[in-house]
């Protein structure tokens, strides 16, 4: 789903300065104009506009096309400014002198550029650009604005515009080949073949969403169990729609296992379907909605002498989905490929859900299986033996902590519907952390139920559905 | 402001002028709903302010009518802008047609989120809209210049200001509202009800009246506050949850519910405080005393009103009440639930009446007892037959407050406290006929700016013609000794459209004409305001003049004394 990005304030701009961090260094600060700003130019990297915002143009990964031989490398090079107008004929005064000397001097704090370092075009080629009447004075802003002295904001940064340009700049980092090293061009030449940054940029501006941008699958597998035989649910099935929905406006391709397909056999199947054919960089949620429950643990590695079970639709012949089922297939999960599970479970005829890993506590109310179900899955165990786990490879969403119940109002599990409002907005840019607080803390301050996390400790502050491309990749 | 106003008022050879509202009137065009839109867009709000609980009724849904809206909110009548002019910071719009915030009620209440704040701002505006075109009975214009597609749309701006504080502003055509940092978070105008509500409502004010704000006297910006605390006052008695529970809590006096009276709690700074209260606050004046500041002296009002909305309801529910055994505290849910429901329905009605009393207030000069004058004509119109004491309950309530009507004794009763029919017939605005009247689908909305101009000639043809113009409050233009008196101005002309509880439905034409009165003091030039308002019935008959002329001698001295205390003259 396209998204809009609006212009820029300068505040947001520096915002979003502060909190991206381009794959190049930037080593000096062009200045140029455009005299034509209905036509915007995706040679630079930010177009300041007449109304005082700011357009991201060009990817701040990318070298500008705004000065022959000028321009740097992939590696190195130039940060390029563009004024919108014509300052050979009218004066830069105004709103947009200040949101330009407002971007200078945030360019220049962000990359501790000195004001030797900040060069108008006609420094570099004989032209005129950007204007006789954009001046020294402008050229030599500092570190110091007006906005420096406002206080700060008092809502957080997912609420602010500059993070849809930071979500937009996170995910269309280009992939470095060969064949996006475009010929050096300059300010008002043709655009060359280097891949641009939703380019161009108009306002609003309309940014694709995220698939294959940077060549990595994102795939996700949606479980949701309604149609139980002897218990039957009701907002599993749409709570993976809304899932899978939310996934897709994120670039994922859903497969969907619902209802009767949900087979014991077939989730594993298809979890371990998606899991091996991940390669390095992918990304792969599992979903699940329907009961949960405990069982007695067979092989004596839990504590509470419980394993927590997954109920698939055939659960019925003791076929439950313990999590040492499920190790398995995590443990097969390759280097570098991020394996994400968000689990909502439910409670049939109560319009509550139970936590997958809800303890022995009397006040719980779970799926009680009744005794030959429990027979079934003990005959089913028998022999089995839990193989060794290695170090966990997944992060796991929980929707509420042990002893806890999930709740589920309006056909969705409340879980559902605070994550999935949340995710588009998150994702790549919150970490799996601030993600889970954000959730919790949409269950406002007396909650009934607290989302969980459990991962390791380096994939908490993974940013949120982000490809591991490498051991940094996903810190700022 | 006001002097550019003038200026560019449309001058023609027949000895008056049409203001630029005449024309500009047209730009307010809410949306027209099609077949299979929905009735309304139920909208969640804080009742009073984030710091009553939703336990305690402090979570409302209001009904606002519903219309296609762009990210903002931004629909046909308002743009909330998301810009924090204190940070710099721009959040993100609240898009109440996304999927999320599509559910019922659209965002949830969160003082966190700046899209909800959008929400509740446009939410609450857009309540007292349809408050002001109910009691109105047409669609209110606003004083903005028209912008894109030559729509005039109020801008709100939700984080504008340091403070937690909000004013409208008519030169850049938006509401500001503020925002502060408390010991325990922020605080924020917006999430204010009284607040948003009372500044949408001196924005309507001035769309409906071009000169009711010039302050010739202190009863001119008194008014002013109080029409906007009532407007938010009663607004708030719509939320009933709220009020059943403050019956619950305080039985059923509502002289003992203070937290219903109170006005913008938040704003003082504390749970506990209000700004101002309906019961008036300890130590606060009762009497009308014209020495007052603006807000106190508005205060003396709004005490009034409430006491003759207080009498009125205890008429109304003493039955109820009785029944139950008393009203004392704790009062039972079911009889809460009765209260809280005809306490919203007085209210409605006590808000119409305070809204629709401002077609039959002079165009300028106004006092508080001539607001009274207004309410009773404008009650009496609609509902001759006052089978509850609405009117004697408001007079004996003004009487209390020592607020007399001038020139009339308030013992006299309604009959002669309402406005009078013309001494002696005027001739009928033939042109003025409904059946000579076009509308814009209804008689609600006008057919556009050339009709309008159409009508405002008719009405300078009468006010100018042989029935005499200082019939109308006007004298002949021109100097007389250290006096200049300018053209007469047609500021607007109105359809009033309205349903009386009978069913009845009325249509009149409500027109204002103003004119300018310079008096040369020699220091410099004092400028006064009279003119009137005129009511014409649907057969072109002139049915009442609300005048106010500048050339009673005692008059004009107090008003020149009032005015050059103000401006230094």
């Amino acid at each position: 789903m396209p998204r809009v990005v609006p212009a820029l304030p300068p505040v947001e701009f520096a915002a979003l300065l502060e909190r991206f961090t381009p794959a190049r260094r930037i080593t000096s600060l062009h200045l140029h104009h455009l005299p034509a700003p209905e036509d915007p130019d995706p040679a630079v990297h930010a177009i300041v506009d007449a109304d005082g915002t700011i357009r991201v143009g060009r990817h701040w990964d990318l070298p500008p096309r705004s000065a022959a031989g000028h321009n740097g490398t992939p590696d190195a090079g130039p940060f390029a400014i563009a004024v919108a107008g014509d300052f050979d004929s009218r004066r830069l005064a105004g709103i947009q002198r200040a949101a330009l000397e407002a971007a200078i001097g945030s360019v220049r704090r962000r990359f501790g550029l000195p004001a030797r370092a900040v060069v108008a075009h006609r420094r570099l080629e004989p032209t005129r650009c950007p204007g006789r009447h954009v001046d020294g004075r402008v050229l030599a802003h500092g570190a110091t604005h007006p906005d420096a002295a406002r206080p700060a904001p008092p809502f957080p940064d997912h609420v602010r515009v500059f993070h849809l340009a930071l979500q937009a700049l996170e995910r269309e980092r280009p992939v470095r080949s060969a064949e996006t090293v475009a010929p050096d061009g300059s300010c008002g030449a043709a655009p060359g073949s280097m891949p641009q940054f939703a380019t161009p940029i108009p306002r609003p501006v309309e940014i694709p969403h995220l698939s294959g941008a940077a060549g990595f699958r994102r795939v996700a597998l949606c479980v949701g169990i309604d149609a139980y035989a002897d218990a039957p649910l009701a907002g599993c099935v749409a709570d993976a729609r809304r899932w899978a929905d939310t996934l897709t406006a994120l670039g994922f391709t859903p497969h969907f296992l619902l209802d009767r397909e949900a087979t014991r056999a077939a989730i594993l199947d298809r979890l371990e379907a998606l899991v091996v054919s991940a390669t390095p960089g992918d990304v792969v949620v599992f979903m699940f909605a329907g009961h949960g429950t405990q069982v007695p643990d067979e092989d004596g590695d839990e504590r509470d002498r419980k394993d927590e079970a997954l109920c698939p639709v055939d659960y019925g012949d003791g076929r439950l989905l313990i999590d040492d089922d499920l190790a398995p297939v995590m443990d097969r999960v390759p280097p570098r490929v991020n394996l994400t599970c968000f689990i909502d479970c439910c409670h049939s005829g109560t319009s509550t859900r139970l936590a997958l890993d809800a303890p022995d506590d009397e006040r719980v109310r779970r799926l009680v299986l009744p005794p030959s179900v429990v027979a079934a899955h003990r005959r089913f165990r028998a022999g089995r033996r839990k193989p060794p786990r290695r170090a966990r490879p997944e992060v796991l969403f929980a929707a509420c902590r042990p002893g806890e119940l999930a709740w589920e109002t309006g056909g969705h599990g409340d879980f559902t519907r605070k994550a999935t409002a949340r995710l588009r907005d998150a994702a790549l840019i919150a970490t799996n952390e601030e993600f889970n607080d954000q959730v919790a803390a949409a269950f406002g301050p007396a909650p009934r139920q607290h989302p969980t996390l459990t991962c390791t400790a380096s994939a908490k502050r993974r940013r949120l559905l982000a490809p591991i491309v490498s051991g940094a990749a996903a810190a700022f | 402001m006001r002097q550019a106003i003038t200026a560019r008022a449309h001058p023609t050879s027949a000895g008056y002028r049409l203001g630029p509202r005449v024309r500009a009137a047209a730009a307010t065009q809410p949306y027209r709903r099609r077949r299979g839109d929905p009735a309304h867009r139920p909208l969640r709000i804080y009742a009073v302010d984030p710091e009553l609980p939703e336990s305690d009724g402090g979570v409302a849904t209001l009904n606002v009518p519903w219309e296609p809206l762009d990210p903002g909110p931004s629909g046909a009548l308002l743009v909330v802008d998301g810009f924090d002019r204190v940070s710099g910071a721009r959040y993100l719009p609240a898009d109440l047609e996304a999927p999320e915030a599509g559910a019922p009620g659209g965002r949830a209440p969160s003082v966190d989120d700046p899209r909800f704040h959008q929400q509740m701002a446009y939410a609450v505006a857009s309540h007292v809209y349809a408050a002001f075109t109910r009691a109105l009975g047409r669609t209110p214009s606003f004083a903005v210049r028209a912008g894109h597609a030559g729509r005039a749309r109020l801008r709100i701006v939700p984080f504008g200001a340091r403070g937690v504080t909000g004013w409208y502003d008519r030169a850049r055509g938006e509401i500001v509202l503020g925002y502060a940092r408390r010991k325990d978070g922020h605080a924020f105008a917006a999430l204010s009800h009284d607040i948003v509500a009372h500044e949408m409502c001196h924005a309507l004010v001035d769309g409906l009246r071009a000169r009711f704000d010039v302050p010739m006297n202190p009863d001119v910006p008194a008014l002013h506050e109080a029409l906007a605390d009532l407007v938010a006052l009663f607004s708030r008695f719509g939320c009933a949850a709220l009020v059943e529970r403050a019956f619950r809590r305080t039985g059923s006096d509502l002289r003992r519910a203070a937290a219903l009276a109170a006005i913008a709690r938040q704003a003082a700074g504390s749970r506990h405080r209000a700004l101002r209260s309906a019961l008036g606050r300890r130590g606060a004046p009762r009497v009308y005393d014209a020495a007052l500041p603006p807000h106190r002296l508005g205060a003396v009002l709004v005490g009034a009103v409430y006491d003759a909305f207080v009498e009125v309801f205890e008429r109304k529910t003493a039955q109820y009440v009785q029944l139950a055994g008393g009203g004392r505290a704790p009062v039972p849910g079911t009889l809460a639930a009765i209260l809280a429901r005809e306490c919203g329905a007085l209210a409605r009605q006590f808000q119409a009446l305070c809204i629709r009393a401002i077609d039959y207030c002079p165009p300028a000069d106004v006092e508080l007892g001539e607001f009274l004058r207004a309410v009773v004509t404008a009650d009496r119109d609609l509902v001759p037959d006052d089978a509850w004491g609405y009117r004697r309950a408001w007079i004996d309530a003004f009487r209390r407050r020592g607020i007399h009507p001038p020139g009339v004794a308030i013992e006299a009763g309604e009959e002669a406290i309402a406005w009078a029919p013309p001494d002696t017939p005027l001739p009928r605005a033939e042109t003025l006929r409904v059946a000579a009247l076009r509308f814009g689908g209804d008689p609600a909305q006008p057919a556009g700016p050339d009709e309008l101009e159409r009508q405002a000639h008719a009405v300078g043809a009468l006010v100018t013609g042989p029935g005499g113009a200082w019939r109308f409050g006007l004298e002949a233009p021109g100097r007389r000794g250290n006096t200049i008196a300018g053209l007469p101005v047609v500021e607007s002309v109105r359809a009033l459209r309205r349903e009386a509880p009978d069913g009845r439905t009325r249509l009149d034409l409500v027109a204002e004409v103003t004119q300018e009165i310079a008096v040369d003091e020699g220091r410099g030039r004092v400028v006064l305001v009279g003119g009137s308002t005129i009511v014409i019935g649907p057969d072109g008959e002139v049915r009442c003049v609300i005048r106010k002329g500048t050339w009673n001698a005692e008059r004009r001295a107090s008003r020149l004394a009032y005015v050059r205390s103000r401006t230094g003259v």
